[in-house]
């Protein structure tokens, strides 16, 4: 770990962390940007750096997108992004009572408050973890990828027939291309394009930044309400780690652990902790009216949640939302498999995701504090010119990935797809996450039933693999003994996960 | 029942008809495959699975359109007749994409430099996305012909990419 921090030192891989982080918040504090457009839409520009930098970028990216969003949530009562709904509750009021600078520096103080604390858990239990996930074998393996895509299907916002419908989708669309068993093409239609397969970077780029920008421009864009940060510090007292240290602690531990979970997601990680403190309080009558425990909880629980998301990341190579994705495509893409075997074949990158992800939360900390009237402006630029740009970025993004053009006609179409399937509810997480897992778990599959001359009982011996699929299989039973409301018609969700 | 409400049935209803083609391409593409001869599974297995997933999914959520339409008491044909945005509405959302496959078009096919090609698309959108006007037009000509050359820049020269 020593040695991972030492690299991360050096001024090359700092630069990127930097860049990174700030850029990241800034497109985090504007709605409808969000940190899996950013990352999704840098990864084409990680493919001639070196791992190490690649990564400490995309890190960087992923917390400063997700801090990001506070900002818009307590001046505008519009979240960046989905995980900072629950700051808007009692933010916004804040700032509305003329505390904006109070909510705000609250806000910052619990976002790094509650990355530390999911750091620890991250440094503390990732190596035993990988160490524990090398007994598995592929049985386990084929479990724990139909335990994740169930339970991404299954609890994220909607309806659960929509998010499996999703997920098996973004599954059949990684299957053309060449069999890797056989060694010939599989449903390629005669297309010799088509035997490469769906590249992962033109399907994440057209499913999120390509169906993202249509949905924006599709309806007039209308100039923000605007917000002028008046002058002054950003109040902070050493009081308040009295104050608020055991609520930051609580929705610490809380954020983690959900965002442990595959699918849950930040927003509900915050929405969980934000109920918690307010049922623990002596006055949860204050909360919705600008209680500063509302923002405290909130931030600390959506920032620790990016920690608990990359634990079943870098130990077993499973995604818990769709950011976790897109990062997994970028290690692949640097010929990285992540997983228990990721600390043996590369403890640097395993090490500097931990050591990014610290030091991430601490830039963040002194460019928010820094900047944040900076940032409360740049939120305010023309969104025609912004989207524009990013469109343009996409095209290139694509194009970059192997000079060619097919790459840019499949984002189109997969972001076609994409906006159809948001429009008629389908969430983008499970698919997403359906498309990067259906490889590893026909993989998994058919070795397990290699090994066991294809007696599919043979996974009655395996424990652990009967554990994850018995929880996959829970899982999708529930709702289904419950109020039958989330396997029914549920409205629409504008974002299954964040 | 609301209309919007009815919207929603009736996406689910597209929904599930573009599944039912895909579990068709699924079914259709595996029909070719060969058997598994090494192996147990084979490469037509998962196409096969996914393809019966995707038909019972499809199938429970035409069994969720029917139970609400009839516990509301709604016809399909009444439900297909809401009212619906229409005219200048629709063709908003239409005028990105367009462009957006000109561009690529123009690029691909006709071979175009990407510098001016990128002009005229950030420049088409601008004005499209914002009030048209002479300054609208000055101000997306400079920032098209900006951002063009520097990401050509940064392509060309740093990344070995050429952008045409």
């Amino acid at each position: 770990m020593w040695e991972a921090f030492q690299t991360l030192f050096q001024v090359d891989n700092l630069f990127f962390l930097f860049v990174g982080t700030s850029v990241g918040i800034v497109v985090g504090a504007i709605p409808g940007l969000t940190a899996s457009m950013l990352i999704a839409l840098t990864l084409p520009l990680t493919f001639h750096m070196m791992p190490v930098n690649a990564v400490t970028l995309l890190i960087g990216e992923y917390v400063g997108g997700i801090s990001g969003g506070l900002i818009t949530a307590i001046l505008l009562r519009m979240p960046g992004t989905p995980a900072s709904i629950v700051t808007t509750f009692d933010g916004y009021p804040m700032a509305m009572n003329g505390q904006p600078q109070r909510a705000l520096a609250l806000g910052i103080m619990a976002s790094v408050v509650g990355g530390i604390i999911s750091w620890f858990f991250l440094a503390g239990m990732s190596p035993l973890l990988a160490k524990f996930a090398l007994q598995f074998g592929p049985w386990e393996y084929f479990g724990l990828v139909m335990m994740a895509l169930v339970m991404l299907a299954a609890l994220t916002q909607g309806s659960v027939i929509k998010g499996l419908l999703g997920a098996v989708m973004g599954m059949a669309f990684a299957l053309p291309g060449i069999d890797s068993t056989t060694g010939r093409g599989r449903l390629t239609f005669e297309f010799d394009s088509l035997l490469s397969g769906f590249g992962l970077l033109p399907v994440l780029i057209g499913a999120f930044a390509i169906s993202q920008i249509l949905k924006e421009t599709a309806v007039p864009i209308t100039p923000g309400p605007g917000f002028k940060l008046p002058k002054g510090k950003l109040p902070v007292y050493w009081n308040d780690a009295r104050k608020h240290g055991a609520n930051m602690a609580r929705s610490g531990v809380i954020g983690t652990w959900i965002g442990l979970l595959p699918g849950i997601g930040g927003n509900i990680a915050a929405l969980v902790s934000y109920t918690t403190t307010r049922q623990l309080s002596k006055e949860p009558e204050k909360f919705g009216t600008g209680h500063e425990p509302g923002v405290v909880s909130g931030e600390t629980a959506n920032n620790a949640s990016i920690g608990g998301a990359l634990i079943p990341l870098i130990t077993m190579g499973i995604p818990g939302s769709v950011t976790e994705a897109i990062l997994i495509g970028a290690l692949t893409i640097h010929s990285l498999q992540p997983g228990p075997l990721l600390f043996q074949n590369a403890p640097e990158i395993a090490y500097g995701i931990i050591a990014a992800y610290l030091v991430a939360n601490l830039l963040m900390l002194a460019l928010m504090w820094s900047t944040v009237r900076y940032i409360a402006m740049i939120t305010q630029l023309p969104r025609a010119g912004l989207l524009t740009g990013i469109l343009v970025f996409c095209v290139v993004g694509s194009y970059a990935v192997n000079n060619s053009y097919t790459d840019v006609w499949v984002m189109i179409a997969f972001g076609a797809i994409g906006l159809g399937l948001e429009k008629c509810g389908v969430p983008l997480g499970p698919f997403v996450i359906g498309f990067v897992l259906s490889p590893i778990c026909e993989e998994k599959l058919r070795a397990a039933l290699m090994m066991s001359d294809g007696n599919v009982f043979d996974v009655l011996t395996r424990p652990y693999a009967l554990v994850f699929l018995a929880v996959a299989l829970l899982t999708l039973c529930l709702p289904l003994f419950g109020s039958g409301k989330k396997a029914g018609l549920a409205p629409p969700s504008g974002e299954g996960t964040a | 029942m609301p209309i919007s409400q009815q919207k929603a049935l009736m996406h689910d209803v597209y929904l599930a008809i573009a599944s039912l083609c895909l579990a068709g391409l699924l079914f259709y593409g595996a029909m070719g495959l060969p058997a598994p001869r090494f192996e147990p599974m084979g490469s037509a297995a998962l196409p096969r699975i996914l393809g019966g997933l995707i038909v019972l999914l499809a199938l429970l959520l035409l069994f969720n359109v029917w139970r609400k339409l009839r516990a509301a008491g709604v016809s399909p044909s009444e439900s297909e007749t809401s009212p619906d945005t229409l005219g200048s509405a629709k063709i908003r959302p239409l005028g990105v994409p367009a462009c957006l496959v000109a561009y690529v078009g123009t690029l691909d096919f006709l071979q175009a430099p990407f510098v001016p090609s990128t002009i005229v698309l950030v420049v088409a959108l601008g004005m499209l996305l914002s009030k048209p006007s002479l300054r609208t037009a000055i101000i997306f000509t400079l920032f098209g012909a900006a951002l063009s050359i520097s990401i050509n820049l940064i392509f060309t020269h740093f990344l070995h990419v050429d952008l045409g």
